[in-house]
């Protein structure tokens, strides 16, 4: 699972490179996850733009990964291609997160708030 | 189907209209359950149909409805010492597309399909939202009909999707 972590002005954004998040390698994304966001700031930003699809284990293990975080931090979506946009449609689970159209938009939404 | 004649002097013109009538098979495959060949099986089926001019948004449904439907076989259908099958099957018909899906495993539990109800219930707090049960639901958000059947120790699971016109 190839997914990156940068600081950008305080916010972490978790960048996910490989093309699916499936069954196959769900427990994977949840646990490299955990690894990125050890002691991360507040706020975490997941960049799903590279990601073409996502199924039911990688949207619990996206969910997974948003208990984990706690209480104290939150987890953000953005850039949701449009088969991973439908997944958080249908489930509703896009209004359980706070979704962006892009990681600059969701920086500019922190930098605002 | 009442046609099964299609040898028969009835069809002039058979390459006319490939959608009318008789369904058309598409795809006819099979793999070993589980969880990397679904991953296979998915991007197989997607491009075949990408192939036979489906767009984008259908596609995206399809392979949505195929990951679910297939991962539950990888995953329930046969013991983790005894891995076995799965073959899927696709014809496309003028305004649906068929998918049946047929492996030897374990009949589906109290033999038919699970309601698939939304796994959150309102009264979920932050820690206690589920993080599986929501592939049931995506499934027959999705599709017009699912049907269960077991024969001769072969289980299928036949999936009708409506084709926008």
């Amino acid at each position: 699972m190839q997914m990156t972590a940068s600081d950008v002005g305080g916010v972490l954004v978790v960048t996910v490179m490989d093309r699916r998040i499936d069954a196959a390698v769900a427990v994977r994304f949840k646990d490299r996850m955990q690894e990125l966001t050890q002691a991360s700031p507040e706020r975490v930003v997941l960049d799903l733009s590279q990601v073409e699809f996502l199924d039911s284990s990688g949207l619990g293990a996206v969910v997974g990964s948003m208990k984990h975080l706690g209480r104290e931090r939150k987890l953000d979506l953005a850039a949701l291609t449009p088969t991973v946009e439908k997944v958080f449609r249908i489930t509703r689970m896009d209004r359980v997160f706070r979704i962006y159209p892009s990681t600059e938009t969701a920086l500019e939404a922190a930098a605002n708030a | 189907m009442p046609d099964d004649g299609s040898m028969s002097g009835a069809s002039k013109k058979p390459l006319e209209n490939p959608n009318f009538g008789q369904p058309k098979l598409v795809f006819d495959k099979t793999y070993p359950a589980d969880f990397r060949w679904v991953r296979r099986a998915v991007q197989n089926a997607v491009e075949e149909l990408h192939a036979d001019g489906l767009g984008e948004e259908t596609l995206g449904s399809v392979e949505i409805v195929l990951a679910e439907a297939l991962n539950n076989v990888a995953e329930h259908a046969y013991p983790e010492d005894t891995p076995g099958d799965m073959r899927l099957i696709i014809h496309r018909r003028s305004k649906a597309l068929m998918f049946e899906i047929r492996d030897r495993g374990k009949p589906m539990p109290k033999g038919r399909t699970p309601i698939g109800n939304h796994p959150m219930t309102e009264f979920n707090q932050h820690d206690a939202m589920p993080e599986g049960g929501y592939g049931w639901f995506l499934i027959r958000e999705i599709v017009s009909d699912l049907v269960y059947d077991r024969q001769d120790d072969e289980n299928f699971l036949v999936i009708r999707m409506a084709l926008d016109a």
